[in-house]
C-alpha cells in the first residue's frame, strides 16, 4: 500500500510532464492532416452513423423513448475514448523507446499519458454531442452535474487497463492481438446499440452476469446524466444505486491493480523495449 | 533503490555496491524465434551476459571521474544506470543528488513540433520544472545559437543543429552529478570550445562529472580519478595517467591489430612510414577508385594555395557490412600528420553498406596547408575502428603547388592587431622571410642584441587574460613587448609556431614599427597537443638577427574531437550507394 502512495506522489511530482506529453500526442497527430483537430468529432460522428444505419435502417433495432441516433451516441462516444486509449497505450512503450532508453522518469507516465490525450480528444466529441442533444431539443436536467464524475470514474479505469496493457505488451507480443479482439467483443457486450431490457427479456439470469459489465453501468450512468428520465425505462431487475457501487469498486480496483503490474514489469522495459 | 533525497554523511554523491548487470538473452530469443512452434515445444534457450560484475565504486561530491574501457567492456551500461535508466540486477545504487547526463541529447524530440516546442517537451523529460523552464528558456536559446529557427519544425533542422539544442538544454538544467558520454566530440570547432568551457565551469562550481571517453586526452587533462574497465569489472582505479598508462599497456598485451592502436598510440602527429603504399584490411568492401577535384570541379593532382579539395572515394561491397565508417588522412611526404578526419568522429552514423557499388566524398572547403608534397590514405572502418574493410595506407599523392622555402606546414589566418586607426589600411608585407628562416635555423637558441629589447612576450586568450592552455576554435593573440634601445630602422618581427617535435607550423614577418606588435589567430584551428612559439627581430640594415629565443612561449592545445593530426580543417563529408 506504501509503494502504491509512493507512485501517486511521483504522479503529482511530474504532473507537468504528463501534460507535457499528452499535448505533445495531440500537436503530433493533428498537425499535419488538413483536417486536423476535426478528426476528433469526424471518427465518432461517422461510427455513430454507421451503426445508426445498420441497427435502425437495416435491422430495424429500436428503443424505447429516445430517438435511435442519440441513443447509441451516448454510448459510442464514451467507447470511441475508451478504447482508443486502450489501444494505442498496447504500443505506447514501444513508440517511445527513445525516451525509455534514454532519460529517467517513473515510466507509468507514458501510458497515463496517452489516456490524458484521448481525453483532451474526447472533449471537441463531448461538446459535439451536447449540440446534437440540443438539436433534438433534449431536455437536461440536475443530473448533467453528474457527467464529470463519471467521465472521471471511466478515466480512472481506462488508465488501470492502459497500464495494464502497456506493461504487459513488453513482456508479451501477442498482447496486442488479445486488446483487439477484446475490446471488439467487449462492445458487442455492453448496451451501446440495444438496450438492457431486451437483454432482460433474453435471459434473466444471463442478466445477472451480463451486468458485472462495468460499461453497463458506465453507459446506463452517461444517459442517466443526459438523457431525462432514462433511469426508469431500466428493467426492474437492474438497482441503479448497486449498479453504480459496483462501477466505483471496479474502477478503483483496475486503477490501483494496474499500478501494480506496471510497477512490477518496470524494472525490465529498458532491457526489453 | 534510487535515493534522492537522503543525504548520507555529505561527501559521497555516488555509492555503487556489489552491483551486477545481467541480460538475459532468453527474451531476445524469444522474440525472433517462429513464435508458436518454440512456445509449443517450450524451449528456452538461456543465454545470459553479465555486462557489469562486482563493481564498487565511490565518487566523492565535486570529484570529476573518468571512466575508460574498450567497447564492451559496460561503460556505457554503467553510465545507464547511474543515470536511471537501467535497474541493476544485484547490488545498491546511491546517488545523492540531481543527475543529468549528455548521454541522451534529445531524448524525445519530436520532429513534428518546432524547436521551441521541443524545448519545453525535452526539458520537462530532463525534469526540469515549469518555473525552472520559463527562467532557463533565454539561456538555453543563446547558447544554442539557434535564435531565429526555434519556429521552424524539428524535421527541418540538420543533425548539429538537433545535438545542439539538445546538449543547450541539458547542460542549462541544475544538477549535481553530470553523466557525459562521447558525444562530445561532435559539432564544429568553436561549439565544441564552447562546450568545454561550460565543463571547466562545472569543474570549478564543484559539480560532481562522470566522463566516458575514448578520448584519453580528454580523461587525462579533465579528470581527478579514473577507472578502468575490462570485460565488466573495474580492474584499476587510480590516478588518470597512471589509468591511461595501463589501459594502453593492455591494449598492447591483447594483440590488437596495428590500425587500433594507432587510434590510441602515440601515432597521432606522424605517420608510420613503413606502411605506406600498402593495402591492408578484410576486403568485405573494397575502395576501387580514388580522385581528387578542384574548385571547379575538374580532376587534378595539384592544387593551389587555400583552393577547396574533394576527395571521391569509388568502393565494392562483396558481403553486407553494418555500421562501417570511412576515414581519410593527409600527410606532409615527410610523414608529418596533418589531419585525419573520418565520419564516426564527425558523428555521422551510416547503417550499413549493402552488397554493390557506392562512393564517398570529403570536401575540404578550403585546404589550410603549404605548398608542397602530400600523401592521404583512404579508409573503410569496422564499428568500432578495430579492423579495417580496405585501407590505403599513404596511397594516394597531391601536391599544393607554389614556393615553400622554409617548410611551413599551415596557411593559418591570422590579423595583427592594430595599434592605432593610422594603421588600420596599411599591410605590412614580409619581404625575405625565406633568408630569415635560414639565419634562425643557423644560430643559437638565443641572441641578444643592444639594439633592441624583449621586455614582455605573452599568450592571451580573446579577453586578455595570459594562458598556456587553449582550446581549438578559440582565439588566440600572442603578445610582445619592446625596447627599443636606439632608433629602430627597417626591423622586422618574426614569429614562428612549431610543433613541440619541431615541425614548423607556421611563421609570420611583420615590420616592426612600434614597441607592441600583438599576432591574432582567430579560430586557431589547432589540435590536441604542446607547441611552442620562437621569436626574432631582424634588422635589415645589419642583415643580422638582433634578438632570437627560440621556445620563447610554450603552450597546450585541446581539441575536443578524437581527430588525430595537427590542424583541423573545416569539411564535409557525403556518401551513397549506387
Amino acid at each position: 500500500m506504501l509503494h502504491i502512495m509512493n507512485h501517486l506522489r511521483a504522479l503529482i511530482q511530474y504532473r507537468h510532464l504528463l501534460w507535457d506529453l499528452a499535448i505533445k500526442d495531440i500537436k503530433v497527430r493533428y498537425r499535419s492532416p488538413t483536417l486536423g483537430f476535426l478528426w476528433a468529432i469526424i471518427v465518432p460522428l461517422i461510427m455513430v452513423f454507421i451503426f445508426k444505419f445498420i441497427f435502425s435502417v437495416i435491422l430495424r433495432a429500436q428503443v424505447e423513448n429516445y430517438p435511435f441516433f442519440i441513443y447509441l451516441m451516448t454510448a459510442i462516444f464514451p467507447w470511441t475514448y475508451f478504447s482508443s486509449s486502450v489501444s494505442s497505450a498496447t504500443e505506447c512503450i514501444f513508440s517511445n523507446r527513445d525516451l525509455i532508453k534514454k532519460t529517467y522518469f517513473p515510466r507509468q507516465i507514458i501510458p497515463i499519458s496517452v489516456v490524458l490525450a484521448n481525453l483532451i480528444n474526447f472533449i471537441p466529441a463531448l461538446i459535439v454531442m451536447f449540440l446534437v442533444l440540443a438539436l433534438f431539443k433534449m431536455q437536461f436536467t440536475i443530473l448533467i452535474f453528474l457527467l464529470p464524475g463519471i467521465l472521471l470514474l471511466q478515466t480512472i479505469f481506462t488508465i488501470g487497463l492502459a497500464l495494464i496493457v502497456s506493461s504487459l505488451q513488453v513482456v508479451l507480443r501477442d498482447v496486442r492481438y488479445i486488446v483487439e479482439l477484446l475490446l471488439m467483443a467487449w462492445l458487442y457486450f455492453s448496451p451501446g446499440f440495444y438496450s438492457l431490457t431486451m437483454v432482460a427479456n433474453f435471459s434473466e439470469a444471463f442478466l445477472k452476469l451480463y451486468i458485472l459489465n462495468p460499461f453497463v453501468g458506465l453507459f446506463s450512468l452517461y444517459r442517466i446524466a443526459l438523457l431525462k428520465g432514462y433511469a426508469n425505462t431500466l428493467p426492474p431487475k437492474v438497482n441503479i444505486f448497486a449498479l453504480s457501487v459496483w462501477v466505483v469498486i471496479v474502477c478503483c480496483v483496475t486503477f490501483l491493480f494496474g499500478l501494480l503490474v506496471f510497477k512490477r514489469y518496470e524494472s525490465r522495459f529498458s532491457d526489453l523495449v | 533503490m534510487r535515493d534522492s533525497s537522503k543525504i548520507c554523511n555529505g561527501v559521497k554523491a555516488i555509492r555503487l555496491e556489489n552491483l551486477g548487470k545481467r541480460f538475459d538473452l532468453t527474451y531476445q530469443k524469444n522474440r525472433v524465434t517462429k513464435g508458436i512452434l518454440s512456445a509449443l515445444s517450450r524451449q528456452k534457450i538461456t543465454a545470459e551476459f553479465w555486462a557489469l560484475r562486482d563493481i564498487n565504486m565511490e565518487v566523492e561530491r565535486g570529484k570529476v571521474v573518468g571512466i575508460i574501457g574498450r567497447n564492451g567492456a559496460g561503460k556505457s551500461t554503467l553510465l545507464n544506470i547511474l543515470a536511471g535508466i537501467y535497474t541493476p540486477t544485484v547490488g545498491k545504487v546511491e546517488i545523492i543528488g540531481r543527475v543529468s547526463s549528455l548521454l541522451t541529447l534529445g531524448a524525445g524530440f519530436q520532429d513534428e513540433l518546432t524547436g521551441k516546442e521541443n524545448i519545453f517537451l525535452n526539458s520537462s523529460i530532463l525534469g526540469m520544472s515549469r518555473d525552472e523552464i520559463n527562467k532557463k528558456y533565454r539561456d538555453i536559446v543563446e547558447f544554442s545559437e539557434l535564435d531565429g529557427f526555434l519556429d521552424s519544425p524539428l524535421q527541418t533542422y540538420s543533425q548539429g543543429m538537433r545535438l545542439r539544442l539538445g546538449f543547450s538544454i541539458a547542460i542549462q538544467m541544475d544538477f549535481d552529478i553530470l553523466l557525459i558520454d562521447e558525444i562530445l566530440s561532435v559539432g564544429d570547432v568553436s561549439f565544441q570550445k564552447k562546450c568545454f568551457d561550460k565543463i571547466e565551469e562545472f569543474k570549478k562550481q564543484k559539480k560532481t562529472l562522470v566522463i566516458v571517453s575514448q578520448s584519453l586526452d580528454i580523461i587525462e587533462r579533465l579528470c581527478q580519478e579514473a577507472f578502468l574497465l575490462e570485460s565488466g569489472e573495474i580492474v584499476q582505479k587510480s590516478h588518470p595517467q597512471k589509468v591511461v598508462g595501463h589501459y594502453l599497456e593492455l591494449l598492447n598485451e591483447k594483440r590488437l591489430p596495428e590500425t587500433f592502436r594507432r587510434r590510441y598510440g602515440k601515432l597521432r602527429w606522424w605517420a608510420d612510414k613503413r606502411f605506406w603504399e600498402k593495402k591492408e584490411g578484410s576486403k568485405e568492401a573494397r575502395i576501387v577508385e580514388v580522385k581528387t577535384y578542384n574548385s571547379n570541379r575538374k580532376q587534378t593532382r595539384r592544387f593551389k594555395l587555400g583552393e577547396k579539395v574533394t576527395v571521391r572515394a569509388g568502393f565494392v561491397v562483396d558481403k553486407e557490412i553494418e555500421k562501417p565508417h570511412f576515414g581519410i588522412a593527409i600527410f606532409r611526404e615527410d610523414g608529418v600528420y596533418c589531419y585525419g578526419p573520418n565520419t564516426s568522429f564527425d558523428g555521422h552514423s551510416i547503417d550499413k553498406l549493402n552488397k554493390g557499388e557506392g562512393f564517398f566524398t570529403l570536401e575540404f572547403k578550403s585546404l589550410l596547408l603549404r605548398p608542397g608534397k602530400y600523401r592521404f590514405s583512404v579508409a573503410i572502418w569496422d564499428k568500432d575502428e578495430l579492423w579495417a574493410y580496405d585501407y590505403h595506407v599513404g596511397f594516394y599523392k597531391f601536391e599544393i603547388i607554389g614556393e615553400n622555402k622554409d617548410a611551413q606546414l599551415l596557411n593559418l589566418r591570422y590579423v595583427w592587431e592594430q595599434e592605432g586607426w593610422w594603421q588600420k589600411f596599411k599591410i605590412t608585407q614580409s619581404e625575405e622571410p625565406d633568408a630569415l628562416f635560414n639565419l634562425i635555423h643557423q644560430s643559437e637558441d638565443k641572441i641578444s642584441s643592444s639594439d633592441v629589447e624583449l621586455s614582455s612576450f605573452e599568450l592571451l586568450d580573446l579577453s586578455g587574460n595570459p594562458k598556456s592552455a587553449f582550446h581549438a576554435g578559440g582565439d588566440f593573440k600572442i603578445k610582445s613587448k619592446f625596447k627599443f634601445l636606439k632608433e629602430p630602422q627597417d626591423y622586422y618581427l618574426w614569429l614562428g609556431l612549431f610543433r613541440c617535435d619541431d615541425v614548423y607550423c607556421h611563421g609570420v614577418l611583420k615590420k616592426l614599427n612600434a614597441e607592441t606588435a600583438t599576432l591574432i589567430y582567430p579560430d586557431i584551428p589547432l589540435l590536441t597537443g604542446d607547441y611552442y612559439l620562437s621569436i626574432a627581430v631582424w634588422g635589415k640594415n645589419q642583415k643580422a638577427l638582433l634578438l632570437y629565443k627560440n621556445k620563447a612561449s610554450v603552450f597546450k592545445m585541446t581539441f575536443l574531437g578524437e581527430d588525430h593530426g595537427t590542424v583541423y580543417l573545416e569539411h564535409s563529408w557525403k556518401w551513397r550507394l549506387l
